[in-house]
């Protein structure tokens, strides 16, 4: 079932390794089957503040009673000197709007590089709480916005004033202050670009740093937010918030489609992420040593992903009894290992195991775990997560070459039967409001002649056909010949050229059968991300909790143990344990 | 305005594909051109220059209408710049990996500047390239781009000459793709004229202080041409109703 391959990263150890094949992993139900791991970003980044002792201190802090105003926290790493700037505003709840259409916002931020000036400020003033309506310069390089949790933030403030802690069922429920509804990086709207902020500041050099960055400290002015005005409201009975409530307090997000078409144009990117995370499982199935310390760790995670499903409340049916089925599942695991410790001589037994009997979601959450087993075997990945993407056409390539790459890497393009109704029944667009990407159907929805080249698999079928009538008359001719007869098909060669030169290379599905999910895309970059609780609202997009259970900045500089995934109800945590092994 | 070259790169890749260019096309040309402009070779003047005569519609598919050997003449018929200096500069690259030295001549082809992305992309994969082309008439202008296998910048120079005859009126652009630098440098010297005045050149320093402070600071664009590609996007949107939003995921 594995295919034997040398790693691309040289592990120091053997680099022998055995991948998991594409056509397993890059398959969109298992895509969209993926957790959270070690390597995911906010993970890396979590570890990064930790271990360099990032110094982050508020250099203002302007809240009227209301915690409308301004805030600048200056945050010192080794490598530099960058200033998160918020500004809070007054706003209707009728104009609340999580959708990328809004134009009014409870919250804008900004990230930028080294110190902010008044006259750089006001010019941040004027433009970050217009968003994609504003200009902002290269000295930015994220842009976010955030809304108030209508069920949470009141709730949250007036307990704290009135000198309570907050219920942790109603966190349990909804486990944030605010929903950030984009974070905008590489470039946009005038920012710095991802070259610039890879080359210049090392601190955010890998991919998407910077925006988890900005959601993270998001956080951390949600809660000091909240404090401040229960403060200001009740100056005699305010209390603050505990700090093992505030843990278990992350950020919302809301992610819809415009999420999609990134995972499809930046294919070398998102089959790097896979390969490194492929290789972490891989690394740990053949070179983690089984020892009892080892599958008792494992008990532990599994019972408290079991707690963590239990947790999660959604009212998509899918997804409940995904989850509903994992708890099941693992518990079922759980039962094996008990049974089996002793026969356990490798991991690869348990996942084959568990590849065998359970479910695509149980299959991943147990991945994610085993990699918790081994920082030693993953941690170091973190640093091959980016790439330069490259798509060189290859003009001198044969023809039949070509084809027999096609026929070998796009097999499951190949498979598809482009001639049935259902396999071309969805369009991907991009609207008028906001260029914002949507999917439409092309038996009743208008601009299907304006569709987004993203159906990659269709796409190959009709180069292929068009390369075999080629070869039928020129059989010994080379790409760049046929490109000057067909020239429509440079980009699609071009492609496929490129990522069949990559391990896991294309997302293997029909991205415009009706079948499709596309939430399954936004999970699987998600995943990458590290949210948890995922909570589809439709199967085109899906709500998601963001740094749960992470460190506070006053935990900065303390020992840190690096196990806040799959957070849990902090009651839950004496009672599940803590999940360090030394 | 100042914008970033992924905003300005994304604009352009709509605005050509609003115009009709396929995929491969328009990324290709709005790499080449932003990377022009971001290296001081102006690539939004080729740009700005170029979208008036963009009409994808009229134009006629290139086509090889001479090929011996390593010798080859594609007519691009007036769509070369954007869609296939990318194609014609593949095709000398392939001739020379097989025979050692090619010859590709592109004619009716606008943009011909244009060519020296492409030659940096292939010297990038340790091809050595050569490209020269005249336009105007008094005085007429010589360019000629050279760029030597593994290097990251090629060296530019423009000069008008007196003396220089024009070759033809076919907006030709001639490229040379040879595995040994050499001998490109002997071919330029018997074919390119030596009568040169009012030099100039673009060095590699003074390209990489280019590109250090577009990425530094973002690219300056002229207004109107920021509206001009954002007004050509319109053409690739779609129309937003409530069934549309729906399909968005609200």
């Amino acid at each position: 079932m594995y295919e034997e391959r040398v790693a691309w990263v040289d592990s120091g150890v053997s680099d022998k390794l055995t991948l998991r094949p594409a056509s397993q992993v890059m398959n969109l139900d298992r895509l969209g089957s993926f957790h959270q791991s070690r390597l995911s970003f906010m993970r890396t980044l979590v570890r990064r503040i930790m271990s360099e002792q990032w110094d982050i201190s508020r250099k203002r802090f302007d809240l009227d009673e209301d915690g409308y105003g301004t805030v600048i926290y200056e945050v010192r790493t080794p490598h530099g000197l960058y200033s998160f700037v918020l500004f809070s505003h007054y706003l209707d709840p009728e104009e609340r709007n999580d959708r990328v259409i809004a134009c009014q916002w409870d919250l804008t931020m900004a990230l930028c590089e080294g110190a902010v000036s008044e006259e750089q400020l006001e010019g941040l003033r004027e433009n970050v709480p217009k968003q994609e309506a504003g200009r902002v310069d290269a000295r930015v390089f994220v842009l976010s916005r955030a809304n108030r949790s209508a069920r949470n933030f009141d709730y949250v403030v007036n307990e704290l004033a009135a000198g309570n802690q907050p219920d942790l069922k109603k966190i349990t429920e909804v486990g944030y202050l605010y929903r950030t509804t984009a974070v905008y990086g590489s470039g946009k709207l005038g920012m710095a670009d991802w070259n610039k902020v890879k080359g210049k500041h090392a601190d955010f050099c890998r991919p998407f740093a910077g925006e988890m960055f900005t959601c993270y400290m998001l956080r951390q002015f949600s809660l000091e937010q909240a404090e401040h005005i229960a403060q200001q409201h009740s100056p005699e009975t305010a209390v603050p918030m505990d700090d093992v409530i505030k843990r278990y307090f992350g950020i919302g997000n809301s992610t819809g489609l415009g999420m999609a078409p990134y995972l499809i144009n930046h294919p070398q990117l998102i089959s790097q992420w896979i390969e490194m995370r492929e290789t972490a499982l891989a690394r740990v199935r053949q070179q983690g040593e089984v020892t009892s310390a080892h599958i008792e760790h494992l008990q532990r995670m599994i019972q408290k992903a079991i707690q963590h499903l239990r947790e999660i409340t959604s009212d998509d049916e899918r997804q409940h009894h995904r989850n509903k089925d994992s708890i099941v599942e693992l518990q079922e695991v759980a039962d094996w290992i008990e049974n089996q410790a002793q026969q356990i001589s490798s991991w690869s037994v348990l996942t084959q195991h568990v590849e065998q009997l359970y479910s695509l979601e149980t299959q991943e959450i147990l991945n994610s775990l085993l990699m918790e087993l081994y920082p030693a075997l993953v941690d170091d990945l973190d640093d091959h997560m980016g790439i330069d993407e490259c798509y060189d056409l290859k003009p001198e390539m044969s023809l039949a070459e070509l084809r027999s790459v096609i026929e070998s890497r796009y097999d499951w393009a190949l498979a598809i039967d482009f001639t049935e109704p259902d396999s071309q029944h969805l369009f991907w667009y991009r609207s008028m409001e906001k260029l914002e990407p949507r999917l439409g159907e092309c038996e009743c929805d208008i601009g299907k002649e304006k569709e987004m080249a993203l159906a990659i698999g269709r796409l190959t079928r009709e180069c292929y056909d068009l390369i075999e009538q080629c070869l039928a008359e020129h059989p010994n001719t080379d790409v760049v010949r046929f490109l000057l007869r067909h020239p429509a098909q440079k980009g699609i060669i071009r492609r496929i050229q490129a990522m069949s030169q990559h391990f896991y290379g294309d997302i293997q599905a029909n991205l415009v059968d009706k079948e499709m999910l596309p939430i399954h895309l936004l999970r699987c970059k998600l995943s990458f991300f590290g949210v948890s609780k995922f909570d589809p609202r439709s199967k085109l997009w899906v709500r998601n909790t963001m740094f749960q259970g992470a460190p506070l900045l006053s935990d900065i500089g303390h020992s840190f143990a690096d196990d806040w995934y799959f957070p849990l109800t902090p009651a839950q945590v004496k009672e599940v344990g803590n999940e360090s092994i030394s | 305005m100042k914008v970033s070259l992924n905003e300005l790169t994304a604009a352009v890749k709509r605005a050509l594909e609003g115009l009709g260019y396929s995929l491969g096309d328009y990324e290709d040309a709005a790499d080449i051109l932003i990377w022009m402009e971001m290296h001081g070779l102006q690539g939004l003047r080729e740009l700005s220059r170029g979208l008036p005569y963009l009409c994808k519609e009229e134009c006629t598919p290139a086509g090889i209408t001479y090929e011996d050997g390593n010798v080859a003449v594609v007519d691009t018929h007036g769509n070369g710049g954007l869609a296939y200096v990318e194609l014609a500069t593949g095709l000398a690259y392939s001739n020379a990996l097989k025979s050692g030295f090619s010859y590709v001549r592109m004619d009716h082809c606008h943009n011909r500047k244009m060519i020296i992305k492409s030659m940096v992309n292939y010297a990038r994969r340790g091809m050595n390239c050569l490209a020269f082309w005249r336009n105007g008439s008094d005085p007429m202008v010589e360019y000629v781009v050279s760029i030597a296998a593994y290097a990251q910048y090629p060296d530019y120079l423009e000069y008008s000459a007196s003396q220089l005859e024009k070759l033809d009126d076919k907006h030709s652009v001639s490229i040379l793709c040879s595995q040994n630098f050499q001998m490109l440098q002997a071919f330029a010297s018997g074919v390119l004229s030596e009568d040169k005045a009012s030099v100039t050149t673009i060095s590699s320093e003074q390209m990489a202080a280019n590109h250090s402070q577009a990425l530094e600071q973002g690219i300056e664009i002229e207004p109107e041409l920021w509206e001009e590609l954002n007004s050509l996007t319109e053409r690739i949107l779609v129309e937003s109703t409530d069934a549309s939003r729906a399909g968005a995921g609200a």
